[in-house]
């Protein structure tokens, strides 16, 4: 079942840069997801995401872990608690904004 | 210079775009809100899976039920053996796509798809029970078990795309 907490309205500067709102918006409907498949979907190179992902992992928002599957390591990102937290309140305060 | 075929140019040309606007923080609040539905959007169409793979899924549950039931014994390993296969092929077709959903977890499976899951089971020892006495029967029990249990796999893939859709 849906779990939807209340969330206090809060701008986040870390998250409001857009690539980085956008990856939190994926993140946050997911367990996990794959760096790559990210990339893909958000359509930007492996160094500009993973620019972004720094800044979130950095300030806590996102875990990245590393596996290797065929040979190949592959990066998986999920947004942690804090992170779900922040994302919801920035979403809350931009809808607080436009009223 | 050697130049790049037209869809490889553009192709780069989009990433390049994409990158130079990732930085912006400048976004406007409907802007962002926006750009995140834009965002699940693409998310959807990774996680939307087609009917076939819930049929096939469907067909293999058929199959073993089948078996359970024609020979309780065997089912008893063949059975449990199966429901690990099951999601062992899910995380490889989570793997594949690149997105683990909490599927497991029971997020997208709310009372009535835990009702539909309780069916599938009633039916499957209804064909148990059955066996004996009622092969067409057991086998109309088994076929209602495996249909409960694709109906079970759409609904969730539904409701997946639906919180991802509605989310805020």
């Amino acid at each position: 079942m849906t779990e939807r907490r209340i969330t206090e309205p809060r701008f986040d500067t870390t998250i409001h840069a857009a690539l980085r709102l956008q990856l939190c918006a994926m993140l946050a409907e997911v367990d996990a997801m794959d760096f790559a498949a990210a990339r893909e979907d958000l359509d930007v190179s492996d160094s500009v995401l993973s620019k972004h992902v720094k800044v979130l992992a950095d300030e806590g928002y996102v875990v990245i872990t590393s596996r290797t599957s065929g040979g190949r390591a592959r990066k998986r990102l999920a947004l942690t608690r804090a992170g779900a937290d922040a994302y919801a309140g920035h979403v809350a305060e931009l809808r607080r904004l436009i009223g | 210079m050697a130049q790049l075929a037209p869809g490889v140019a553009n192709q780069a040309r989009r990433v390049i775009a994409r990158d130079d606007s990732a930085d912006r923080e400048d976004l406007r609040p409907a802007e962002a809100l926006a750009s995140t539905k834009a965002a699940r959007e693409a998310l959807v169409r990774r996680v939307n899976l087609p009917w076939m793979w819930h049929a096939v899924m469907a067909v293999g549950i058929f199959a073993v039920e089948c078996f359970i039931v024609r020979n309780p014994v065997l089912g008893a390993v063949g059975g449990p053996a199966f429901i690990v296969a099951a999601v062992l092929v899910t995380r490889a077709r989570e793997r594949r796509i690149g997105v683990m959903s909490d599927i497991t977890r029971g997020r997208d499976l709310d009372a009535q798809g835990w009702w539909m899951t309780g069916a599938a089971w009633a039916f499957l020892v209804l064909g148990l029970l059955l066996r004996e006495r009622w092969e067409l029967g057991a086998l109309v029990a088994v076929a209602a078990s495996a249909v409960t249990m694709f109906a079970i796999a759409r609904r969730s893939n539904s409701r997946l795309i639906a919180r991802i859709r509605d989310a805020e």
